[in-house]
């Protein structure tokens, strides 16, 4: 396709893309490419239009007629017309002793028929096969949902659906007439019947603002600053060598200085803690005496156990090295929340045998006490939801919209009034929509089985976002966005209604949002997985833990090769470089939260409820409970159960 | 009673001498010493007792298994013998756990007929464990390869666990809940994550099944899946256990109605539970099957005044109980076509029979098929099915329909000759009808799929056409053999026909036709329906369409001619004009006709055929409610119709077919260790002549007489024998009789690391030889067997010389395809009648002398007939064999052989993969297909089907003198498809039981073809057909076996799939689709659609995946790493690091995706998706490559473009093109579409239509449909 393009374009001719339609299909096959350049010179042009293009096909006499018309397609109108035509035609014709209705009647029956079938398998029945077929699905959802691969399987079951679904949507619409064999009435083509949607993408949901409520929140000078955001930094691409450097090369290359950034970042981080002294490169630890106790900061190649104790193996630029703790140190436990590719401090000895024997492990960590920030004036608050999944069958939509009413006045309680008049901002950390092909057989799990209507139906959604709140949302790994970590943003031609409304700041994933001088950084959270299947002892039941396993390491993602996809970038932005007031994740779907040494953690839980897949796999979400911060203290203020709501 | 014939017993004997020849030879050359083991390691079994005793004991096991087999059947046997080795009958055993494990391998051995490897290696071992309140249980670890043993053996192993435990007094297995919900979520893990298990259990069955089964069904890591029901007691991995949820799921509980009848046979208590889930199971779909029945007792009731027709009310009766079964559509892959779609009318045409090449899941097509499906299907091509099994091959019967295809002229034509399709080919514009599948009775049985109604065919109507001229003329004519003279000239006479065309008519009525008017002739004078060949597919119309086809008809310009009173169409002519719309439905019918400038011609016979029944348009055929065209036609014609298209069957491709010798990768000459010294190929000559040094680890022998240390069994310095030498890792003890050290206490090993000079060693081998030239010589890298005793390196340098390759057990093996073949002609497999009778072939299949090639003899049961491909490779390998005695063992050449021909009479063994015991074969002749033909009894003695397996032959003698069990991998599943036993005699009973199905007799009688269209099960009629079950344990069990159809030869269509020779992935595809456009039984949409779900999306998606997760690989020195070393070389030996999934890889089929998404009407979902991965990979290297994404995002003509342009209404307005676009994936095949839609499925969709309104209220949930203008605010 493109080497056509690309070929007129070294010859500096230009295609419109209707000129392109007609040409690129016998390109090559009918003609070759200078035969096109020397007919357009030949018209004095550098740009082949639709004219051009027809004008030479017809020249080199190729028929022209697109394909679409030489079998043809009628309406129902010219459909009914032709049977009449044909009753008018037969008795013309034959010399039989049939009368012309005897003939006719038949004929123009089996049209009614089939109209009356076709009507209602145009409509709405796409949900219908979809919700039967949701209880049999169940499905590979969050944690294993990647490994499409391996699901052959699971595809094949939801295939039926989407053969079925294609064969009625596609064909029966509309149906070929010929009036005599060979030669087809073309009908005036009528618009194609608006397509009707059989779901809702919550058009008609509007909650204004509860009249007489005060919101103070209105008047509180907003005061936010997107402290960190992917899309804003600029990642030079790398030079290639020569010109002949292989694609494979650079990008090894580049995961090389990715690597290579994330040990030059937690490296400073460690080396603020003042435990962490002495540090010399491991290249040059045979050149020291081996008396003294030395640190070292590497990357962490591997781990294992041995009958005594752990064994790493621990890389800087210089050099290789096992480091070995032994099971009586003190450290010995931390060596537990090491992860591979994790960068840590080791303080021991190194033996002339090629090990290091650790005494010390240092975590990056972040320091034990934090220094206070000024209080506020005036207390304002901020909402942190996530993984809203707009589209599944599972999203607790009633939950969600009780949520905007109450956003928007409709309280119970004094003390939820008191919250909801200065809610000031909603975070959203991914997975705002269920997103599509996320995982095999997800077309039976949706409700919306289309992308750009799963945002269009959470735009329409925020739309009742009080105006005065402003939002920050986030893409996740359901989202229209880069799989890999980091994600800049949602894709802009899906994702467009989110970007329409006039609230709303797209952040990437990761993020740091400045409130009011309090630091959150906003994260989806999909290193919580490889925290659960490297680190002892944790589980997706409790995902503050593995959070706070994150924080201690200072990177959202350690571990390469594990379950988070890692794009291919130079620097390393998953890095905590600064140390936040707030992290916020979502991904696993249960509310958590922990304070550790003055962070306030929380995982924000989920407005989907359970999945055949979490079902299966015993993994209970939390549904609706909306934690809401008070940005002063950056501290949990309240949560706000909608979950009798969400019943799905 | 006499088992076998005299003939029989003279080709048994025969095949043992030629065995003990080679034996004999085998010993003298093994006792040399040269080899792992002094002695043969291919044991001869007769029978399973053998076998059994060969691969897992206890001595003299045998013996007592033939007794008991004889009193008890097979499995009260197993039980009994269980009994016997507990009591100690064959020695003692050091522990109750290895009592216990000899006892559950012996007892599985005997139910698997001591063929599979499972008893070996589907147990990984038995213990006893302890429950949480301390009593003792039984826990038998099961592994991968018990999959091999099939789901009743698996479960029948269970039973004889159960069995074992209550004999030594132990508890029952006590689970916690926690490890019964360990169960539950290992079975859901497995079925997604793994493999689809053929039965799914629900968590509940799984739970009763966990809670209530005696002893623990356990077993080791298979997959490296976790589970995250985590660190259970008990459970000694966190990953899942494959084979206990095989045994748990597919055996257990798949079985259970199975199970059942062995507990009650062998009288095992404590399994009331699993009764009570029969029970359960049953009555729950009986009750429903009654409530069901009610209904429609209910509906017929108020229809009961409603008068039908016949077909009408017979096709309301086939949808209503068989429904089309879409699952093997449900994957389409990349290349291998959809042939049909589930049950659609023009798909392959049902046809009950079996043909000299089929049966046991295997069909026969006409060739002419093969071809007109673009040669995607060959000899021998592995096809997925939608029944009544789930695969077969095909192989040719050219007596049997071939397609109707439209030509682009507008013509139809029948081709049912191979030839004629090789003219026609390119000429085709739509395949109307696929042509027929001969599928065979027991295949019905075996998968016990209710018999479709029979499609109307001439093995039928010869049968009403000879019961009628007996109720008219009371004469006993017979179908399908010659008849007496004098009563065929009496019926002759009175049927006015010609007696010698009626005795060829009765001989052979499925290639001698009548002429037209004869048929017409005889249905009217006899009352039966006429001739099939003349009958068109008339139920395929409408009844409307079937009245304006006889108005149109009226324009016709016909000729007429009179035939014994009454009036026939010899020719039709008629311009498209007045033709109009009936034009197709001519061609619907599969009428014969030619288009020429406007006029459409009919000629004879067609031109009758078509008129005939349309009463010569003298009567008028009026619409009638719930009537088919054919119950119009009989209303109306005094020549009555039966249905020739009523069941059809889907299939798409699945493997293609396969003849190829086996070659390890990279292929190895010998099993010969050679470490990094030979570079990448391995290749030791080349290390010799660099006069490189290698380390590599292998065994260390100990000479018995000067002590000397090498690594050969026999010293090299004094000749005499040598023994492996043992040593301690630890401390270096060495023993040639110990292997523990008795200082460490642990285990020591044969193999040692040594320095060794490949020159040296090479030169002296080529020397041994006499070999001095050599272009390579590929070893090993290392061994994997238990104690990496090496190969001589004598016989690779021979292999080398006669260019074959060894695998991993020390044989030379030739895969392929198996196809089964009951009779022959020597014409077909290129030997001559002499040789035959030297064979033992004196007669042919009708019992007449063998004297010319032409003739049809059955094949006896253990020859074989190879692929070409396998006599040129087994040429070769027979001279390595003789090179090997004469020059390595200083034998005499054995096989002597220079041409194909030579190999003839010669034995193989075949063997089969998963399985452990081979069975001895004799080869009869060749044929150029890539098949591996061999009487159905030999493929089930290798516990073989023929639907698609592939399995291997061997020389025989090259596997006695190669194979040692020494250098099998000591890897778990290493023991699996190795000779470690042969049978030498075929016994049918013995044999996978699946053959037994198969039916043998020279035609299925009208009773069978009433029986279908009562849609009987197939169970009713076992007995009416003839199957071998029905000869077991007579000597017919081995001769005298018929068939139903003839086919010219079996060799016929061509060589090799299309697939095997198409390039690119777009290319299949698009070669693929082609193909799916012309074939009227496809939706092409659907395929795009399936391929691009089931294929296309999963591989991009994969790779993506994997791209961000990927190692990174030393170029030099192989090593994984997880990340890129910081240093960016390989810190082990400074190679280049480079990527192990590359960029290429993920982008590979996004332009197949994007031209199937572009082309073709699929779901706006599905486009989606590929447009959304495109733009994945795009961003994925956004901040690498950030140029590549500029110019991929050139043109408004991109898919991808338009439907975001159209979706958020900004770059575009509706164009033009775009819409056209639309309209032309949707369009192509509106027309076929539309009578898809209005035929076949209009009364399901009816039905469909009123279930979906039923629902809908439901689901709505008052979520407001809203208009697309709406949504975008216009």
């Amino acid at each position: 396709m493109d080497e056509f393009v690309r070929g007129l374009m070294s010859n500096n001719y230009l295609i419109t893309p209707p000129a392109y339609f007609l040409l690129s299909e016998h390109y090559n096959k009918d003609f070759a490419l200078p035969e096109l350049i020397k007919f357009a010179k030949a018209k004095g042009t550098f740009i082949i239009d639709e004219t051009l293009a027809e004008e030479f096909l017809e020249s080199k006499g190729i028929l022209i007629k697109p394909k679409h018309l030489e079998k043809f397609i009628m309406d129902k109108k010219t459909e009914e017309k032709t049977a009449e035509e044909q009753t008018l035609e037969i008795p013309e014709t034959t010399e039989v002793e049939e009368t012309p209705t005897s003939v006719s009647t038949p004929v123009s029956e089996a049209i009614e028929e089939v109209e009356e079938i076709e009507e209602p398998q145009n409509t709405p029945e796409t949900q219908e096969v979809v919700m039967a077929e949701v209880s049999e699905e169940s499905l590979v959802e969050e944690i294993e949902e990647s490994e499409e691969l391996e699901e052959e399987e699971e595809l094949e079951e939801s295939f039926e659906v989407n053969g079925e679904e294609n064969g009625e949507n596609g064909e029966v619409k509309r149906k070929v007439v010929f009036e005599e064999y060979g030669v087809p009435i073309v009908g005036e083509e009528e618009l194609p019947e608006e397509e009707e949607k059989t779901y809702s993408v919550y058009v008609d949901f509007k909650v204004s603002p509860k009249e007489g409520f005060e919101f103070i929140a209105e008047k509180i000078e907003p005061d936010f600053k997107v402290k960190f955001d992917v899309k804003n930094i600029k990642l030079k691409p790398p030079k290639a060598k020569n010109g002949t450097t292989k694609e494979g090369e650079i990008i090894v290359k580049v995961y090389e200085n990715y690597f290579k950034s994330r040990l030059k970042k937690i490296r400073r981080i460690l080396r603020e803690n003042p435990e962490v002294s002495g540090v010399i490169d491991i290249g040059k630890l045979s050149y020291i005496n081996p008396e003294g106790d030395v640190t070292i900061i590497g990357l962490v190649n591997s781990k294992r156990e041995t009958r005594n104790g752990y064994m790493f193996e621990v890389e800087d630029l210089t050099g290789i090295i096992k480091v070995f703790i032994g099971r009586d140190k003190e450290d010995y436990k931390k060596a537990f929340e090491i992860m591979p590719d994790s960068v840590v401090a080791f303080k021991g000895r190194y033996s002339k045998r090629g090990i290091f024997f650790a005494e010390n492990i240092y975590l990056p960590d972040v320091p034990m006490y934090k220094r206070e920030k000024p209080p506020l004036e005036e207390k304002v608050y901020a909402v942190l939801i996530s993984d809203i999944h707009v589209g599944s069958t599972k999203f607790c939509e009633k939950a969600f919209m009780k949520f905007l009413e109450w956003l928007n006045g409709n309280v119970n309680t004094k003390a939820e009034e008191e919250i909801v008049s200065r809610i000031k901002y909603l975070i959203i950390a991914g997975d705002v929509v269920d997103g599509i092909g996320i995982y095999p057989g997800q077309y039976n799990e949706l409700s919306i089985p289309d992308i750009f209507d799963q945002y269009e139906a959470l735009a329409n959604l925020l739309s009742n976002v009080p105006e005065h709140i402003t939002m920050f949302i986030g893409p996740g790994n359901h989202d229209a966005a880069r799989t890999a970590l980091p994600q800049p943003e949602f894709y802009k031609e899906y994702a467009k209604p989110l970007y329409e409304l006039k609230n709303a700041i797209i952040i990437s994933n990761p993020a740091v949002i400045d409130l009011h001088g309090r630091e959150f950084l906003v994260a989806h959270g999909r290193g919580i997985e490889d925290v659960v299947s490297y680190v002892p002892n944790m589980s997706h039941h409790n995902p503050i833990k593995p959070m706070v396993e994150l924080l201690k390491l200072r990177h959202l993602a350690p571990t390469f090769g594990g379950k988070v996809p890692i794009a291919p970038d130079l620097e390393d932005l998953l890095v905590i470089e600064s140390v936040p007031d707030v992290v916020h994740m979502g991904h696993v779907h249960v509310l958590d939260y922990q304070i550790y040494r003055g962070v306030f953690l929380l995982n924000s839980a989920t407005w989907q409820a359970q999945t055949e897949f979490q079902k299966m796999v015993n993994i209970v979400p939390t549904p609706a409970k909306v934690p809401i911060i008070d940005v002063d203290t950056a501290r949990l203020r309240m949560i706000v159960d909608f979950s009798k709501w969400c019943d799905v | 009673m006499e088992l076998y014939s005299e003939e029989m017993k003279k080709y048994f004997e025969s095949l043992q001498r030629e065995i003990d020849r080679a034996y004999e030879i085998a010993k003298q050359a093994r006792a040399q010493g040269k080899d792992p083991v002094r002695d043969i390691e291919v044991p001869q079994a007769t029978d399973m007792a053998g076998r059994v005793e060969s691969l897992v004991g206890p001595k003299g096991v045998a013996e007592r298994i033939r007794e008991l087999v004889k009193e008890y059947g097979k499995e009260l046997a197993a039980l009994k013998v269980v009994d016997e080795i507990i009591e100690g009958k064959f020695g003692k055993f050091e522990s109750k756990e290895k009592l216990a494990d000899q006892s559950v391998r012996t007892a599985l051995a005997i139910l698997t007929e001591g063929i599979v490897s499972a008893p070996l290696e589907g147990i990984a071992d038995v213990r006893i464990k302890k429950n949480p309140d301390g009593t003792d249980y039984l826990a038998i670890y099961y592994a991968g390869p018990i999959r091999s043993s099939g789901g009743t053996a698996q479960a029948l192993s269970v039973l004889v666990g159960d069995y074992v435990r209550r004999k030594l007094g132990l508890d029952r297995f006590k689970p916690t809940e926690e490890h019964i919900e360990r169960y539950v979520e290992e079975v859901d893990l497995y079925h997604r994550a793994v493999t689809r298990l053929q039965y799914h259990p629900s968590p509940d069955e799984v739970r009763l099944a966990v809670r209530n089964i005696p002893i623990e069904i356990t077993g080791e890591a298979t997959d490296d899946v976790e589970v995250s029901h985590r660190n259970v007691p008990g459970v000694e991995t966190n990953n899942l256990r494959g084979g206990a949820i095989l045994v748990l799921a597919e055996g257990v509980l798949q079985k259970a109605k199975k199970l059942v009848k062995y507990i009650d046979k062998m009288g095992i208590e404590g399994w009331e539970w699993l009764k009570e889930f029969v029970e359960a199971k049953e009555k729950g779909s009986g009750e429903r099957k009654a409530e069901e029945e009610k209904a429609e007792k209910s509906e017929e009731k108020t229809a009961v005044k409603v008068e039908k027709g016949f077909y009408y009310e017979l096709y309301e009766k086939f949808r209503a109980n068989i429904a089309p079964n879409a699952k093997y559509t449900k994957e389409i892959i990349g290349g291998r076509p959809l042939f049909a779609e589930p049950s659609t009318n023009g798909g392959f045409r049902l046809r009950y029979g079996r043909s000299r090449v089929s049966g046991f899941a295997t069909w026969s097509i006409n060739p002419a098929v093969m071809i007109m499906v673009d040669e995607f299907l060959a000899v021998g091509t592995q096809m997925k099915t939608e029944r009544p099994g789930k695969g077969a091959i095909v192989t040719p019967a050219s007596t049997i329909e071939g397609p109707i295809v439209k030509l682009k002229d507008g013509s139809v034509v029948r081709v049912d000759d191979y030839h004629k399709a090789l003219e026609l080919k390119d000429q085709v514009e739509e395949i109307l009808y696929l042509g027929d599948a001969l599928i065979a009775f027991g295949d019905f049985v075996e998968n016990n799929q209710t018999l479709l109604p029979a499609n109307y065919v001439e093995e039928w109507w010869i049968q009403e056409f000879v019961e009628a001229v007996n109720k008219v003329y009371e004469l006993e004519l017979k179908p399908f053999q010659e008849n007496e003279k004098e009563l065929l000239e009496e019926a002759a006479d009175y049927l006015e026909l010609d007696a010698d065309f009626l005795a060829e008519l009765l001989k052979d009525p499925i290639k001698v036709k009548p002429s037209i008017e004869d048929a017409i002739h005889l249905s009217r004078i006899l009352k039966i329906p006429l001739h099939p060949y003349y009958t068109l597919y008339w139920n395929t119309l409408e009844v409307e369409e079937l009245i304006s086809l006889q108005n149109a008809l009226v324009n016709a310009k016909i000729e007429w001619e009179e035939y014994r009173g009454f009036k026939y169409a010899k020719r039709v002519e008629i311009p498209l004009s007045s033709l109009g719309k009936a034009k197709r439905y001519l061609e619907l019918l599969g009428v014969e006709h030619k288009v020429s400038g406007d006029l459409v011609v009919i000629e004879y016979p067609w031109s009758a055929a078509l008129l005939t029944p349309l009463a010569n348009l003298e009567k008028k055929i009026e619409f009638k409610e719930f009537y088919t065209p054919i119950d119009l036609i009989n209303e109306i014609s005094d020549v009555k119709l039966r249905d020739r298209g009523i069941s059809w069957i889907g299939a798409r491709m699945g493997r293609p077919e396969k003849a190829k010798e086996r070659k390890m990768k990279p292929p190895v000459h010998v099993l010969f260790p050679i470490g990094l010294a030979g570079g990448n190929s391995r290749d030791i000559y080349k290390a010799a002549q660099e006069g490189k040094t290698a380390e590599v680890e292998i065994a260390h022998f100990k000479c018995t007489n000067c002590g000397h240390v090498d690594i050969y069994p026999t010293c090299p310095k004094c000749g005499s024998e040598a023994k492996l030498l043992y040593h301690c890792p630890k401390c270096g003890f060495e023993s040639t009789m110990d292997t523990e050290c008795p200082k460490c206490g642990i285990e020591m090993k044969a193999y040692r690391k040594r320095k060794i000079n490949p020159s040296e060693l090479l030169n002296k081998a080529m020397q041994n030889v006499g070999v001095y030239t050599l272009d390579k010589l590929k070893g090993v890298m290392g061994m994997s067997s238990a104690h990496k005793i090496a190969e001589p390196l004598e016989k690779g340098i021979l292999r080398a010389k006669n260019d074959v390759y060894v695998f991993k057990d020390g044989t030379i093996r030739f895969d392929a395809t198996d196809a089964p073949i009951t009779h022959f002609k020597p014409k077909e497999i290129g030997v001559s009648v002499e040789k035959l009778r030297e064979l033992g072939y004196t007669h042919d299949f009708e019992g007449k002398p063998l004297v010319s090639e032409d003739q049809i003899v059955e094949l006896k049961v253990q020859d074989i007939i190879l692929s070409k491909a396998a006599g040129e490779y087994l040429v070769r390998v027979a001279k390595f064999v003789d090179d090997l005695l004469e020059k390595f063992y200083g034998l005499p050449r054995f096989y002597n052989v220079e041409k194909m021909e030579d190999l003839i009479g010669h034995l193989v063994i075949g063997l089969a993969p998963h399985t452990s015991a081979g069975i001895v074969g004799r080869i009869i002749g060749f044929v150029d297909a890539l098949v591996g033909y061999a009487h159905p009894y030999y493929h089930a003695a290798k516990r073989r089907n023929c639907d698609g397996d592939e399995d291997a032959v061997m020389l025989l003698l090259d596997a006695l003198l190669n194979f040692s069990r020494y250098y099998l991998p000591e890897k778990r599943g290493g023991k699996m498809d190795a000779p470690l036993v042969v049978t030498t005699r075929l016994d049918p009973r013995e044999v996978d039981s699946e053959v037994h199905n198969m039916d043998i007799a020279r035609c299925y009688p009208l009773e069978f073809y009433r029986a279908t269209y009562e849609l009987k099960s197939p169970k009713e009629l076992v007995g009416v057909i003839e199957r071998v079950e029905d000869r077991l344990g007579k000597p017919e069990m081995y001769e005298g076996l018929k068939f139903t159809h003839d086919t010219d030869d079996i060799a016929l269509g061509p060589k090799m799939s299309l697939y095997k020779q198409l390039g690119d992935m777009e290319d299949k595809v698009r070669r693929q689709l082609a193909l799916a456009e012309r074939i009227r039984a496809v939706n092409e949409h659907h395929v795009a659609e399936t391929i691009i779900n089931s294929h296309i999306v999963p591989d991009l998606r994969g790779n993506l995946r994997s791209f961000t997760r990927q190692e990174f690989r030393c170029v030099k020195c192989n090593t994984k790493y997880r990340r890129p070393p910081l240093s960016g070389k390989c810190p082990n030996c400074g190679g280049k690091i480079v990527l192990t999934v590359s960029k290429g890889a993920i982008e590979k089929y996004l332009p197949t995706a994007k031209m199937l998404v572009t082309h073709y009407d699929v779901m706006e979902y599905t486009r989606q998706r590929i447009c959304i991965t495109e733009k994945d990979i795009k961003t994925l290297f956004q901040n690498v490559f950030p140029d590549t994404q500029k110019t991929l995002l050139t043109l408004g003509a991109d898919i991808c473009e338009r439907m975001i342009a159209e979706r958020t209404g900004k770059l575009m307005k509706k164009n033009g093109y775009l819409d056209e676009l639309k309209e032309n994936g949707k369009l192509k095949k509106a027309q076929k579409k539309e009578e898809k839609e209005n035929k076949n499925e209009k009364p399901i969709k009816q039905e469909d239509k009123e279930k979906k309104e039923n629902i809908k209220p439901k689901k709505k949930k008052g979520k407001k449909v809203i208009s697309l203008e709406e949504f975008f605010g216009n």
